[in-house]
């Protein structure tokens, strides 16, 4: 028995490559080729039977040929309106066929069974350097970003230091860091330095003894500026 | 047949993947990349770590100058090999490639108008090759004509005498039918020529003057490159590289930079846009300086085109992060690369000035020619005519200029390139000629579908036998290619 099954290569940017056998005609010329797909895609046939491509119903540029290495065809050169190609599959086996011009998107399969009508064994799978590892990261989600953060002093740790105090703290981004030492409310001392990320100090010099509280903020290189604290520290 | 190169079916086939996710996962464990305010799941850790295509994760590599291996008072004399190689384009991965000294992006010639440049090219690939200084006034023997090859296992010594103004010039892979793989996996590189001219202007130079190679690539699971051949489109990738990289990151100071772009792309068209519009300043086009400086806010950059900006980071605060992206991609070809604004720059005296320089007029053309770009009988045609070595397709007169139209009659772009001349653009049949293009010397010109486009070559400084092509790289292996011979 020869059965021919018709595959059409449908021009086609909204038609679903998923409706098996139906016959798209689509004209190709009004559509950009970015989807172009083969109707259907899979085809099942039994050995001795024949496959017919057939490029009606569009105008853009296609041919048909074999892609792997279980088979040889080519109908010709990428043409427009080509007339119908025929193959003749006499092996079971799964047989991919490319239209050359759009090759990444306009492919299929033939799969031919045996005589009794068992599927072909499934194809080995490719090695890693013949599989696409497709980018997923997609596009930024913003093209411009100011730094909207405020620097972080967190772990202060003040202590009396000869006849001053020093305070250690962490800081998590580059910043101005203010430490101002206060007496009832009344700024005593002022100390202030462009520090980098980290745990760093900073000493308040040449305090009278006496309990103070140390008033410490920070301001990054964008103008952010972080929450004040306050820590108690007694000079000795 | 076309073969990847070498190795590239090897054990590395083998738990490749495995290894490098966790090779990740280490990575981002360390301490201070989960910053504040920011949910960090370890589902979260582990799809970042699976992907090395989030873009922004590397600093934009530089590409490394070639040393002469010899000086003498009027020559450079530099020796390279044209081989296989191995580089990281995805982080964990090794991509073999095809490089100059097996580097990819190959390492730049900086050369100085006056004095010649030898280079000696050594063809340790087992098929032909052969190197066009792309933009430069070469004598026709060593131009690189797609038929002067360098046989496998042999040599050639490029003289390029550097008789024109400062531009930013490249060398790529020319040999016929071959050159949308070559240059894919890796045969190209930048050759920046400078003159006094040009210094005199002190535009930024040194640390602020970088070179930017962009190239869209797609990638198979053990992170060699995969190429999927496509004549009428033309190779489409899926990831933005820039000087080997994935869409990487630039700290810059606050102050100007000079950026040399070069779309090294197959076939990829972009259209650049810095930021929210940001402005960047065009100093120069192919053939060097333009006229004067001009202000852009979106750059339409074809294959094989080269573009100069000067971008002005003091107008940003610092921490300001600004994407040079790809209006017309999507996913991932839309992020090309970031520029993360630092401290510093200090006050800077600089301005770009309003004059560059002052362009030559040219004599009147001596004749019109017409060239229709199109498909027919299975191959891409100029004048529907395919190429063939053997037949001479237009003999301009030396030292003469001319009138030649391209029109398009296809969908697809097609990125027009002379050989060994330069040429100014006349007119464009969709609309006026953006200053970025009119004010300038150009070797390659982008026709857009239906449009005609129309320049004014000079035919000059050397006569002999030269190509010009379309050079989206899958038409010109498909013959997208005509003949020309100037006749002293």
């Amino acid at each position: 028995m020869r059965a021919v099954l018709a595959v059409l290569a449908a021009g086609l940017v909204f038609a679903p490559a998923a409706s098996a056998a139906t016959v798209q005609a689509v004209d190709g010329t009004a559509a950009d080729n970015y989807n172009n797909r083969w109707t259907p895609q899979t085809t099942t046939i039994a050995v001795g039977e024949s496959v017919t491509w057939s490029f009606t119903g569009t105008s853009a540029l296609h041919n048909v040929a074999s892609s792997g290495a279980n088979w040889s065809f080519r109908n010709g050169d990428p043409g427009s309106g080509s007339p119908p190609a025929s193959y003749t599959f006499t092996t079971p086996g799964t047989y991919r066929f490319i239209c050359e011009v759009h090759a990444t998107t306009m492919f299929g399969d033939v799969l031919v069974t045996d005589a009794s009508g068992n599927p072909p064994p499934p194809p080995p799978p490719p090695p890693l350097s013949e599989q696409p590892f497709p980018n997923d990261a997609g596009p930024p989600s913003a093209f411009e970003v100011d730094d909207a953060l405020a620097p972080r002093l967190t772990r202060l740790a003040p202590r009396s230091w000869h006849g001053g105090a020093r305070l250690r703290f962490r800081l998590d981004e580059p910043a101005v860091v203010t430490v101002r030492a206060t007496r009832a409310r009344v700024t005593v001392k002022r100390t202030r330095a462009m520090l980098l990320r980290g745990r760093r100090t900073l000493t308040v010099r040449h305090l009278r003894a006496g309990r103070y509280v140390l008033l410490v903020s920070a301001r990054d290189l964008a103008g952010n500026r972080s929450r004040v604290r306050r820590v108690r520290v007694t000079v000795r | 047949m076309w073969h990847p190169p070498a190795d590239a079916h090897s054990r590395r086939d083998f738990m490749r993947n495995g290894f490098a996710s966790v090779a990740l996962l280490c990575t981002l464990g360390t301490p201070g990349t989960s910053s504040r305010r920011r949910v960090v799941t370890s589902a979260a850790m582990r799809s970042q770590a699976r992907s090395p295509f989030t873009p922004f994760r590397r600093d934009l590599p530089l590409i490394p100058e070639l040393l002469p291996v010899r000086r003498t008072r009027r020559r450079d004399v530099y020796d390279l090999r044209i081989r296989e190689g191995l580089a990281e384009v995805l982080p964990g991965f090794q991509t073999p490639i095809y490089g100059y000294d097996g580097v990819y992006p190959g390492p730049t010639v900086r050369a100085r108008r006056g004095r010649t440049v030898v280079i000696t090219q050594h063809n340790d690939l087992d098929f032909d090759s052969n190197v066009h200084l792309h933009g430069g006034y070469v004598p026709a023997g060593h131009d690189g004509h797609p038929m002067d090859v360098i046989a496998p296992g042999g040599s050639f010594e490029y003289h390029y005498p550097n008789h024109q103004d400062a531009a930013t010039l490249w060398y790529h892979d020319h040999a016929h039918g071959r050159t949308s793989h070559t240059l894919y996996y890796g045969l190209l590189a930048l050759y920046v020529l400078e003159d006094e001219r040009e210094r005199d202007l002190d535009l930024p130079a040194g640390d602020y003057d970088i070179p930017l190679a962009i190239a869209d690539h797609s990638f198979n699971k053990d992170g060699s490159f995969r190429y999927v051949d496509n004549i009428d489109l033309g190779f489409r990738g899926d990831t933005i590289l820039v000087n080997g990289a994935v869409s990487p990151r630039l700290r810059v100071d606050r102050r100007k930079y000079r950026f040399r772009l070069l779309n090294a792309s197959n076939s990829r068209s972009y259209m650049l846009r810095l930021g929210r519009g940001r402005r960047m300043v065009q100093i120069a086009a192919d053939g060097g300086l333009l006229a004067r400086p001009v202000a852009r806010r979106r750059i339409p950059f074809h294959p094989a085109e080269r573009i100069d900006l000067v971008i002005d980071f003091s107008d940003y605060r610092p921490g300001t992060e600004l994407v040079l992206h790809n209006e017309d991609g999507e996913g991932g070809t839309v992020a090309v690369m970031r520029f993360d604004v630092g401290r510093g720059g200090g006050r800077e005296e600089f301005r770009v000035p309003r004059r560059l320089r002052s362009l030559e007029t040219l004599p009147a053309p001596v004749s019109d020619r017409h060239w229709d770009l199109g498909f027919g009988s299975g191959a891409w045609q100029i004048g529907g005519r395919d190429f063939d070595h053997d037949r001479i397709d237009v003999r301009p007169r030396f030292r003469t200029s001319e009138r030649w139209s391209f029109t398009n009659n296809s969908n697809r772009v097609h990125p027009m390139h002379i050989h060994g001349f330069l040429f100014r653009v006349l007119s464009r049949s969709s609309g006026p000629v953006h200053a970025g293009e009119r004010l300038g010397w150009k070797d390659t010109i982008g026709v857009l579908p239906q449009e005609t486009v129309t320049v004014e070559p000079w035919f000059g400084p050397y006569n002999g036998r030269y190509v010009f092509h379309c050079h989206a790289l899958e038409h010109a292996d498909r013959a997208m290619m005509l003949q020309l011979e100037v006749e002293a």
